[in-house]
């Protein structure tokens, strides 16, 4: 085993020296794609029950590098390995037309990132964990950082580089904590040891953690990053971000929510299920606000972390309360989620470059009737569109069932004050799954179906096969999770119940290929012998109206009746005001603004020109970032004074440091 | 074989009954009114009229618009195959819950929207939009309306929601909060007054009519079909949740079954047909409002349900 994960890391290696010194990325992009088939193959072979327990001395003995393979690392590495190669697949034509440095930063870049990532779920102790994961946020900066001319990029760059490494700054405090309580840097040492430490020291640990981890995975509100750095970096580099980076981030929260820290008070679980409920229902709402393609799918992330959180959340009160059947469905829920996520996102986001790389630009406004023109990408849009509305047969709906019911076991089995949290994350889901519908109704109707919008889009052409094929994949994919769930729903069923050692709680037969069936109350769900039936019945219905066509004169195309006047580019419903009604509802949480300046002459009858500006409130950066930022700055500026310049001065700060130091840590 | 006969079966007795419930709402509408009004049969001559007709498509729809009315036929219907109608347990029950019939509605609407904008008229656009923000807050209700009894189950499998029903208190709290949301929800559902208007093409107050207003001949009769049958779905769906007895299995004569689940449709209808009668339009702005009123009444409902009120 240990050869093929040296295979892989060497493939990753080589595609990233092939991309940066070849002219040509096809070598590239063929390495990575071995690469990924390698670690694809380990994950696969390690789910069969093979080990893999890796250790590379960096010193003397605690300091080693420690890679493991536990059912969910292997579960993440398939993920990480299976996106990443279509995303090379995508990348590899995507690139073409960059400018020549930035074509090889982003050939080169891409399977380093993808190696990184890879790493950071198989470390299994603290120096290999942190090494890796600094190597993916730098990696992912400096992808993002790809059009670094444009200073909206660098301020994006520069707000995620800082979110990113605030984060880190907690996971290294939480570990370090751990490691000084348990005496040693080893994942399975800590969870041997850290259930039976004192219970305010575990929730501090667990409250870094959720900070660290949350900031990573764009958790309300540490999500403002997010919507900054992801469309601005290249679009198979932002579905990577989007579809798996974050979901490393729900590693590690499954990692040392779960397996390390073990049960904890219910508040952990009644946290994480809040976070994910505010994350879910605010990422949603935002999203609908906004016309630029790429930033919509970016909040549409956070809306989904925000309902695997919720599965979270969930599976920790179950752990709580002795629960373990309720918390190996919850965790199902989430894993199921996060895979899904992980197709209907990249897709979505591959969609989104390809369009941006036919001429049809970000925005939706200046799209329209793409489905004509770009066929292959806009059906893949739309099958991943309905995925992430939570429709069924689609695979976004088996995983909403799946937390639908873990909180609906919450709500029958856990007491009054449970089943109050357990309705409200009920009515946010569902909440969620109706705007989530309402926007990718706006995403899909305005930017794909119509006429088109602008000139440009009227020129748009579809791209190449390696752009659109694995698009399609993933939307493939996403079908064939929905209509037969059963296929992983089974194996991600066995990795919740590894993760939380309640094996034994879950009964053997919990699906079938077209069926998931819950032990409790006759829970059952296959979408497939719906997706038939509809079908089955759309398609008596087409062979009626068929069949009827001699009574009737021949069915005719016309033009649309315009009310005597004509149907202009523009006189279509825009995404802007599609959005209005949903502005005005959710006023409150808004804030819209609008300024109207009309200049006229002569009279404020005759208006020569009228200026027209919307937006909403971008409230986390005023009311909770804006004051944090004034604080910091204001702090800096006190500090200023320290500042002498004065070297006798700073030698003095080094003994007076020296001695703190040793009176109080010694 | 059985099950997908027994679906056939459900299917086309949905199909033959839709138009019925259609006719006899409005039949109630117009007496209320003191007008005549039509026969109870006219929605078939309706759909009959509409299947004869051209099929006339707007110049920049593409394959989308086309296949969108069967589509949605073949949703809703397979949407009732989850329900128990006439009997428990249903043709599908097997796979689908009262979730799968969440969904499969969300997907009908999904559809319809799309087609809607697939016109490249700004009605299209107009009633697409509204029906989102619709759909968008009737969600939450309609899961709301479960929940009392999915709590007492413990379930959201269709027998257990009609067993549970069956045995609560007949005449509780919970009951009566459920039906005033069970009101609220079924006329948002069908696109009655206060929250659409089915009778008029005002562009000010239309919803649904506008994202369908480019449809012509059959697959206009295949829309107003499928929007029949969820009216028929969002009934039996209201009568399986609040009034539960009787339907099939649960200690009646087989033969009687079908006639107590076909009275309590009437009443039901008759509810509706009052209900909107009743109610002026309510100003477009103001539905969050009255949707979240249905909502809060299932919530306070399933509250009283947890802390044992019944």
């Amino acid at each position: 085993m240990i050869w093929v994960l040296l295979v892989g890391v060497g493939a990753y290696g080589l595609a990233a020296l092939l991309g940066a010194c070849r002219p040509h990325g096809r070598l590239s992009t063929l390495c990575a794609l071995a690469g990924a088939v390698a670690f694809g193959a380990l994950a696969g072979v390690s789910l069969t029950g093979a080990r893999l327990d890796v250790s590379l001395p960096l010193g003397p003995p605690p300091f080693a590098l420690r890679l493991w393979l536990p059912p969910l690392s292997a579960l993440f590495v398939l993920l990480i390995s299976g996106v990443g190669a279509l995303a090379s697949v995508y990348g590899g034509a995507y690139v073409a037309h960059f400018a020549e440095p930035k074509r090889r930063t982003v050939l080169a870049l891409t399977p380093l990132f993808l190696a990184s990532m890879t790493l950071v779920v198989l470390a299994a102790d603290l120096a290999a964990f942190l090494i890796a994961w600094e190597a993916m946020s730098l990696t992912s900066y400096a992808l993002v950082m790809t059009d670094g001319e444009r200073p909206e990029v660098v301020r994006a760059g520069y707000i995620y580089l800082v979110m990113t490494h605030a984060g880190a700054v907690c996971l290294l405090a939480a570990f370090l904590l751990l490691t000084n309580a348990t005496g040693s840097m080893d994942f399975a040492v800590w969870a041997g040891a850290a259930p039976t430490l004192a219970v305010g020291l575990r929730s501090g640990i667990f409250l870094l953690i959720l900070l660290g981890f949350g900031s990573k995975a764009a958790l309300v509100p540490l999500h403002v990053w997010l919507p900054r750095a992801h469309p601005v970096a290249p679009s198979h580099v932002s579905g990577l971000m989007s579809g798996v980076m974050l979901k490393v981030a729900i590693y590690g929260l499954i990692l040392v929510g779960f397996t390390v820290l073990g049960p904890g008070p219910l508040w952990w679980g009644l946290l994480v299920l809040g976070l994910g409920l505010l994350s879910s229902v605010l990422g949603v709402l935002y999203a609908l606000m906004e016309h630029d393609l790429k930033r919509l799918l970016a909040y549409h992330s956070v809306e989904n972390v925000g309902i695997i959180t919720m599965g979270l959340g969930v599976a920790l009160i179950g752990q709580h309360a002795d629960l373990p059947l309720l918390a190996v469905v919850a965790l199902l829920a989430a894993l199921y989620h996060t895979v899904n996520h992980a197709l209907f996102k990249t897709a979505l986001f591959l969609g989104a470059g390809a369009i941006d790389h036919a001429g049809a630009g970000r925005n939706l406004d200046g799209m329209g009737g793409l489905l004509a023109r770009m066929p292959w990408t806009a059906i893949s849009m739309l099958v991943a569109a309905a995925s992430i509305s939570g429709l069924p047969p689609f695979n976004g709906f088996v995983s909403e069932w799946l937390t639908y019911q873990s909180l609906v076991r919450l709500a029958a089995q856990g007491g009054p004050l449970l089943a109050l949290c357990a309705f409200a994350g009920v009515l946010a889901l569902a909440l969620t799954g109706g705007l989530a519908a309402a926007c990718f109704v706006k995403v899909s109707g305005v930017g794909l179906l119509g006429r088109a919008r602008t000139q440009r889009a009227a020129g748009a052409a579809e791209v190449s096969a390696a752009m659109y094929v694995p698009a399609l994949v993933l939307a493939g994919l996403c079908l064939g999770l929905g209509v037969l769930p059963g296929l992983i729903a089974a194996p991600l069923a066995a990795v919740a119940a590894a993760v939380l050692q309640a094996q034994a709680a879950l009964p053997g037969a919990l699906t079938t290929t077209v069926l998931v069936a819950l032990p409790w109350g006759g829970a059952r769900l296959g979408p497939g012998a719906f997706a038939v039936a509809a079908l089955a019945l759309s398609g008596i219905a087409t062979f009626a109206v068929f069949a009827g066509r001699r009574a009737r004169p021949a069915p005719e195309v016309r033009a649309p009746w315009a009310c005597g006047g004509e149907i202009g580019l523009q006189s279509q419903y825009s995404a802007t005001a599609y959005a209005k009604p949903f502005r005005q509802v959710f006023g409150l949480i808004y804030r819209p603004v609008r300024s109207v300046q009309v200049e006229s002459a002569v009279h404020p009858f005759f208006r020569t020109r009228v200026e027209y500006e919307g937006g909403v409130t971008p409230i986390f950066d005023r009311y909770v970032y804006g004051p944090v930022l004034a604080g910091l700055l204001a702090l800096a500026r006190r500090g200023r004074h320290l500042q002498s310049g004065s070297l006798r001065l700073y030698l003095g700060y080094v003994l007076g440091t020296l001695v703190l130091l040793l009176t109080f840590v010694h | 074989m059985d099950v997908w006969g027994a679906a056939a079966a459900q299917a086309l007795a949905v199909l033959l009954l839709a138009p019925l419930v259609q006719g006899l709402i409005q039949r109630i509408k117009a007496a209320l009114q003191g007008r005549r009004g039509p026969r109870i049969f006219q929605p078939y001559f309706t759909l009959a009229k509409l299947w004869r007709r051209q099929d006339i498509r707007p110049l920049p729809a593409s394959w989308v618009f086309v296949v969108v009315p069967r589509l949605a036929l073949g949703i809703v219907l397979a949407a009732c195959l989850s329900v128990p109608l006439l009997w428990s347990p249903a043709p599908l029950g097997w796979g689908g819950d009262f979730i799968m019939v969440v969904g499969l509605l969300a997907l009908e609407r999904f559809v319809i929207s799309l087609a809607g904008l697939d016109t490249g008229t700004p009605f299209g656009g107009l009633g697409s939009s509204r029906e989102s923000i619709v759909g968008a807050l009737v969600e939450p209700a309609l899961f709301a309306l479960a929940l009392p009894w999915i709590v007492l189950a413990g379930s959201t499998a269709w027998p257990a929601l009609l067993a549970a029903s069956a045995a609560a208190t007949p005449a509780s709290v919970v009951r009566f909060f459920g039906l005033g949301a069970a009101l609220i929800v079924s006329l948002a559902e069908t696109g009655r007054l206060p929250v659409d208007n089915p009778d008029t093409h005002l562009e000010l107050t239309m919803i649904h009519e506008a994202m369908v207003l480019e449809y012509s001949g059959p697959q206009l009769a295949l829309l107003s079909l499928a929007q029949m049958a969820k009216q028929l779905l969002v009934l039996a769906l209201v009568a399986d949740l609040l009034v539960p007895w009787g339907i099939g299995g649960l200690a009646l004569p087989t033969g009687l079954a079908p006639l107590v689940v076909l009275t309590k449709w009437v009443a039901l209808a008759l509810g509706l047909g009052v209900a909107e009668s009743l109610s002026a339009k309510l100003r477009f702005f103001r539905l969050p409002g009255y949707l979240g009123a249905a909502a809060a009444l299932s919530s306070a409902a399933a509250v009283l349900q947890v802390w044992g009120v019944r």
